[in-house]
């Protein structure tokens, strides 16, 4: 735990000073794990405030301190996951509405001189992205729990209140789609190097 | 063998795919300056809007309930125009419809007195 149970004790009795405080806390994780669930940058603020803004309003339904962390691990699941499944709606009239000046701003951002280290982590967060596509986004939340936050099963069942049995067939299923892209994008043979 | 070989070493290569993901995403050192103001801005706004919603309930309740009422009040018989029904017995209801079928002059005269 980031913070003590009496902090979110008074948050949840409307402490707006506590509840600051534990924003504060755990802002930078969540930011992190959604940077991570959702890979756009740019969204990645909203997300997280709408992470908080959920934590605020249903913060007084939050039984025990406890288990506040697995609790708050689950807003930010469900969030991403309205993040990503918006997205996945717009993601063809935003193609279709790219600009020209905005294709030359990219364009421009890529021919510019940038750190060789950020290339390549463009390039991994790019291809992750792409592979994670192939999935839906249920899937590609809880592989990325598993698999990137390195969260346990039992966390997982926490967040998820899913039995762990039930856990290990999604997953496994997911990493099995997730693998067919990664052969099939000819990235198991080792050609677009990361 | 060899297909559960590569598939080993696919399942390997998926693995160091996602470490290099999880380095290559790592948490934000620090949030903009706005997030908390914009935070407490949606808090609000989220609260306004919570607020409408139940001004609005509150109002489309109320006027249900007078449009009920009025409705009610319409279809529901007077008092003043059913006096009769509401203050005679069924008794006398039943001998006011049928006073002019003077059932008692069509009965024989000779009728036997049955309670004697």
């Amino acid at each position: 735990m980031l913070v003590e149970f009496e902090l979110i004790e008074r948050a949840r009795n409307g402490d707006a000073g506590a509840f600051n405080q534990v924003v504060q806390a755990y802002r930078k994780r969540i930011l992190g794990t959604i940077a991570r669930l959702i890979g756009r940058p740019d969204d990645v603020e909203d997300v997280g405030q709408e992470v908080f803004l959920r934590l605020y309003y249903a913060l007084e339904q939050l039984r025990t301190p406890e288990v506040f962390e697995p609790w708050l691990y689950r807003l930010t699941v469900n969030a991403a996951y309205d993040y990503l499944r918006k997205q996945k709606r717009r993601k063809e009239s935003r193609m279709s509405d790219l600009s020209e000046q905005a294709v030359v701003m990219a364009d421009a951002v890529a021919g510019s001189k940038v750190d060789a280290e950020e290339t390549r982590r463009t390039k991994v967060r790019e291809l992750v992205q792409s592979l994670l596509g192939k999935i839906s986004e249920e899937d590609r939340i809880l592989l990325m729990m598993k698999e990137v936050e390195g969260l346990s099963l039992k966390e997982l069942e926490q967040i998820y209140k899913v039995n762990e049995n039930a856990l290990k067939v999604r997953l496994f299923r997911a990493r099995q789609r997730v693998l067919k892209a990664f052969e099939a994008n000819g990235i198991a043979d080792g050609k677009p190097e990361v | 063998m060899e297909p559960m070989h590569t598939e080993d070493q696919n399942g390997a290569r998926l693995d160091s795919l996602l470490a290099a993901y999880r380095d290559a995403c790592p948490d934000p050192e620090s949030a903009s300056v706005d997030f908390m103001p914009n935070l407490w801005r949606k808090i609000e706004a989220k609260r306004i809007d919570t607020t409408f919603v139940f001004r609005r309930l509150a109002q489309f309740c109320m006027a249900a309930t007078a449009a009920l009422l009025l409705l009610t009040s319409l279809i529901t018989p007077r008092a003043s125009d059913d006096e009769m029904l509401y203050s005679s017995t069924y008794a006398d209801v039943l001998a006011a419809d049928h006073a002019d079928a003077a059932y008692v002059e069509s009965l024989p005269a000779d009728l036997p007195e049955v309670n004697r």
